[in-house]
């Protein structure tokens, strides 16, 4: 087709609406308003929802029958390309399947509920416009405009592509009612449309705060709506006397609001729905809402009760039709977000049993290497053995429930020993499938969270939260009771295991010599473990696997148990809880006698591990007892290793660029003219560290920031060094700032700055030195190993 | 049992509620941010046709996040709910640096209004997980904050939206600095 042709459509319907100020959008489409374009698009429009089944054969017929001018006009609305004939219809033919495939709730590429959002996109809108020809005829009311659309599509989007549809919505209604009080402003219209959309949302959505601010009244509606319109028509010229018509306007706004009021506008449920009672009213409350408000209209067209009629019949056809089962499972990625939000809510509504049989999420990415080292006990991969733990860190953490939020996992079995022989075979296999299901794991974190905070406000009373903090000094405590418990750490997380003499333990370690490294490995472990005994953990497997195969806090089988089919859960039984599972985000471990040199010429040693603080500002802190210094060492390497290769590093935090006083922006350092007055008046924000994503790694969906772990190591030496420089950067401040503030009624609060960011990049500093540490003699490791390989 | 848990959570700590309005360019990623925090959300209800507003708990804090966005001509709308703003929060993908320019002057053109004099200004530089994303520092550059602003505080914050880092970061930078009002 030739590309005059186009130009010769073009220039007629410029020409016939000179007033119109048009967007450069728009400029080179086929106008809308153009008389006979919209008689040609009514005309076969309402053929071919009418016959939409055959819509194939009875488009193109259409098409063919008519002018050839007009299929070029009407094929290049919007679009700019110029191409061949051929192609233009193809083209133009697939838009319209498209958005007649959205039409009729058939369309797969997004589920429904992301229709709003692709007909709104950018690159989408040659579909939008077929779409909302579609639509047509619109109700002559603006709010059954939005009230016949919400109708027809899952009508909650991004603002800006909502932005898109109204305004296409607007053009076509105006399109189609050149006469009202708007005459031809669609840009006006478009306001309106917009405007009862917010109304809606701030009248019926649950979620908006307001403050002081109360629900929109009527009159509120009405001056916002106005507002937007004068600043509309008075930065536009556009030609249109506001003062003229604002009475009317009024009394249309006015009833806009009512119908909203009492009406949210109708959310379409998605295909294969049965029409429930306020889908109907809503129907009919758009058609009676539009007769009502034609009373408000300078002139009106007097077909317009008889379109909406069979309007509403049309689309009570299709979707009757249109049920397509597939159609809300198939969802394309740009929502794909909504779907795992959507997924991981209806998982916290399943049953306990369920999500206790998943297996517990991978938390690093796992390498070569991991499988064979993952087996070698007393490897930095592996620790394996009974050590003692601080008898109150294990009652705290399996009677008191869960007390600090963190993931623990627990298992109400009454035999202790079934427990602890089968573990390795458990173990074997959730590490072989947690690689695999590595996504299902994570879902169970979101509702962990829910019940962790519903569980936790049951058990707090008063200061319970506050209580445990900081550093324990237990190992300088003679009081201290330690107990025998199996300390396993494996792929990224404590495993502590009650042992059956865990009760009974006393002080005095007199089996220390019998009890140390039980197994050597997983493979001997399950060799030692009678076959019989085996055979009945298999059989027994659906209580055993829980223990494992759950990312769930330990709250969760507790809070849950009511009535539920775990009955030795109850409060009197808590005492059977025998193993609890913890990762290690962001943890430290250290020997303790590293540091603290006692004239306690004892061999034992002792070892903690530090658990970030969780958000209500509590730090938990278990301590260990070895009976040797290198078995504490081995554990720590152990912890710091695992602890090293999952937390992601926190760049974010010291990447931010604000103009937030703390008392050393350049601004005061570099002024020489500073007064002391001007430093007195200064306002000083308060140095915190910003709170990160360490306080939710029991919660989250997806763990960030993966990494394999020379790439980790790599990235731990850029990070480390990076904070080296930031600390000595901090350090040389400080005389500076002393001078300057020494005078000053703020000088203490700059110092409180000056030390609280100085700690927090001390803190950060060590931790990450020694996961550094720890990950470059775990690749040292390997490296021997690959030598004595050869 | 969602409202149980915040009365409950509203007694214990007293709680704060701020409105966030939450703009910038499309394809930004505001709604996979939304999406993201809504991690914490503590009630679900039905949706509502329209906008997605999400409320967001955060230790003590409510926060309702708007997504306004929308041409020139549809901002006077949004303007009544300026004054109860506390917090404007803009997204930027750090990547886009072909339109940078025009998130820019959207930028500008919502904060200099006269009812946005007191927020504070959080920007989020999104999409650093792209290679060539542009570091928040050199963001604050181009959009001259320090040069522009002044009288609200401002704040840049290198995020990911799809990992979810320097969320929360910037949350709490909000709730840091908003505390006294």
């Amino acid at each position: 087709m030739p590309v005059a042709t186009n130009h010769e459509h073009d220039r007629p319907a410029s020409i016939l609406v000179p007033s119109r100020r048009a967007p450069p959008s728009f400029s080179q489409s086929l106008d809308p308003l153009h008389p006979s374009t919209k008689l040609q698009y009514n005309n076969y429009l309402s053929r071919d929802t009418i016959i939409s089944n055959k819509n194939d054969i009875s488009r193109n017929s259409t098409l063919n029958s008519m002018d050839t001018m007009e299929v070029v006009a009407l094929n290049n609305s919007g679009s700019n390309h110029t191409s061949g004939n051929n192609s233009r219809t193809k083209l133009d033919n697939e838009t319209y399947e498209i958005a007649l495939s959205i039409y009729q709730n058939k369309f797969k590429k997004v589920s429904f509920k992301g229709y709003a959002d692709y007909l709104g996109q950018k690159e989408h809108y040659r579909i939008l416009c077929e779409y909302i020809q579609l639509l047509k005829p619109l109700p002559l009311s603006l709010a059954s405009v939005l009230i016949h659309f919400s109708n027809k599509i899952y009508f909650i989007a991004e603002a800006q592509n909502i932005d898109r549809i109204l305004e296409q919505i607007s053009k076509e209604w105006i399109a189609e009612y050149p006469d009202t009080l708007w005459e031809t402003n669609y840009e006006i219209v478009h306001i309106i449309l917009f405007s009862i959309l917010i109304l809606n949302s701030d009248l019926h959505n649950e979620h908006i705060i307001r403050g002081k601010k109360d629900k929109f009244s009527a009159q509120t509606f009405i001056a916002n709506t106005w507002y937007a319109i004068e600043k509309e028509v008075k930065t536009n010229y556009q030609e249109i006397d506001l003062v003229s018509i604002k009475q009317q306007a009024d009394i249309l706004f006015k009833e806009y609001y009512d119908i909203l009021k009492n009406n949210p506008l109708p959310l379409f449920k998605g295909p294969r729905r049965s029409f429930s009672n306020s889908r109907r009213n809503s129907l009919n409350l758009s058609r009676r809402n539009s007769m009502r408000s034609m009373s408000h209209v300078k002139k009106m067209s007097s077909a317009m009760s008889d379109c909406d009629d069979h309007n509403s019949q049309t689309s009570l056809r299709t979707r009757s039709q249109s049920v397509n089962i597939s159609n809300a499972l198939s969802r394309s990625n740009s929502i794909s977000s909504k779907k795992t939000m959507n997924s991981t809510f209806s998982k916290g509504t399943a049953s306990w049993k369920y999500k206790h049989n998943q297996p517990l999420p991978q938390l690093y990415i796992k390498q070569s290497f991991d499988e064979n080292m993952n087996r070698m006990n007393n490897t930095m991969w592996l620790m394996d053995s009974i050590i003692k733990i601080n008898e109150k860190n294990l009652n705290k953490m399996t009677s008191k429930r869960n007390n600090n939020n963190r993931n623990q996992e627990s298992n109400g079995n009454n035999n202790n020993s079934l427990n602890i022989k089968t573990d390795s075979v458990n173990l074997a296999t959730t590490s072989s499938s947690s690689s695999s299901s590595a996504v299902s794991a994570v879902s169970s974190s979101v509702k962990s969270h829910s019940k962790g905070i519903f569980n936790w406000l049951r058990r707090s009373k008063g200061k319970t939260m506050y209580q445990e903090s900081g550093k324990s000094m237990t190992y300088l405590d003679s009081s201290t009771r330690w107990t025998n418990a199996r300390i396993r750490i494996s792929e990224g997380r404590i495993f502590i295991f009650k042992t059956n003499n865990g009760n009974n333990a006393s002080s005095k370690s007199q089996n220390s010599n019998k009890t140390r490294h039980v197994s050597t490995g997983t493979a001997q472990n399950s060799a030692k473990t009678p076959l019989p005994q085996q055979q009945k953990s298999a059989s027994s497997s659906s209580s055993n696997n829980r223990l494992f195969s759950s990312g769930s806090t330990l709250s969760l089988p507790l809070t849950s148990s009511k009535g539920s089919h775990t009955s030795n859960e109850s409060k009197d039984s808590v005492q059977n809880i025998n193993c609890v599972v913890l990762n290690l985000f962001e943890c430290t471990a250290s020997v303790v006698q590293e540091n603290i040199i006692t004239g306690n010429q004892s061999k034992k040693a002792n070892f903690t591990l530090t658990f970030p603080k969780n958000l209500n500002g509590v730090q938990t802190t278990l301590d260990f007892e070895t009976p040797n210094f290198q078995l504490a060492h081995d554990f720590v390497e152990c912890l710091n290793f695992w602890s090293g290769r999952l937390s992601p590093v926190p760049v974010e935090q010291f990447e931010i660029v604000s103009n937030e006083e703390y008392g050393w922006s350049s601004r005061i350092l570099n002024d020489e003219h500073t007064t002391s007055q001007s430093l007195n008046n200064a306002h000083l924000c308060e140095w915190k560290p910003l709170l990160t994503m360490e306080l939710f790694y029991d919660h989250m969906d997806e763990i960030p920031g993966k990494l394999p772990l020379q790439q980790k190591i790599e990235e731990l030496k850029i990070f480390t060094d990076r904070l080296s420089k930031l600390i000595d950067e901090h350090n040389d401040l400080k005389p500076k700032i002393i001078s300057i503030w020494d005078r000053s009624v703020n000088f203490d609060k700059v110092m409180d700055n000056w030390n609280a960011k100085y700690l927090f990049l001390n803190s950060q500093y060590n931790k990450r030195v020694i996961y550094l540490a720890a990950l470059e003699e775990s690749l040292e490791i390997l490296q021997e190993r690959d030598l004595e390989m050869e | 049992m969602g409202n149980s848990i915040s009365k409950t959570l509203g007694k214990l700590f007293g709680s704060r509620e701020m409105k966030i309005l939450m703009l910038g360019l499309d394809n930004a990623g505001k709604t996979t941010i939304l999406y993201k925090l809504k991690l914490n959300k503590i009630k679900t209800s039905t949706p509502t046709v329209g906008f997605n507003v999400e409320t967001v708990s955060y230790k003590n804090v409510k926060f309702n996040m708007w997504d306004v966005g929308g041409q020139e001509r549809l901002r006077p709308l949004w303007r009544h709910y300026f004054p109860a703003t506390t917090a404007l929060i803009f997204v930027i993908d750090s990547s886009d640096t072909e339109r940078l320019n025009e998130a820019k002057e959207e930028l500008y053109s919502i904060i200099s209004e006269k009812e946005m004099e007191n927020v504070v200004l959080l920007v989020w530089a999104n999409k650093q997980d792209l290679k060539n994303a542009m570091k928040p520092q050199e963001i604050s550059d181009f959009l001259q904050l320090s040069e522009n602003l002044k009288n609200q505080l401002w704040c840049v914050i290198g995020s990911n939206a799809l990992s979810g880092q320097g969320l929360l970061e910037g949350l709490s930078w909000i709730s840091n600095n908003t505390s006294k009002k």
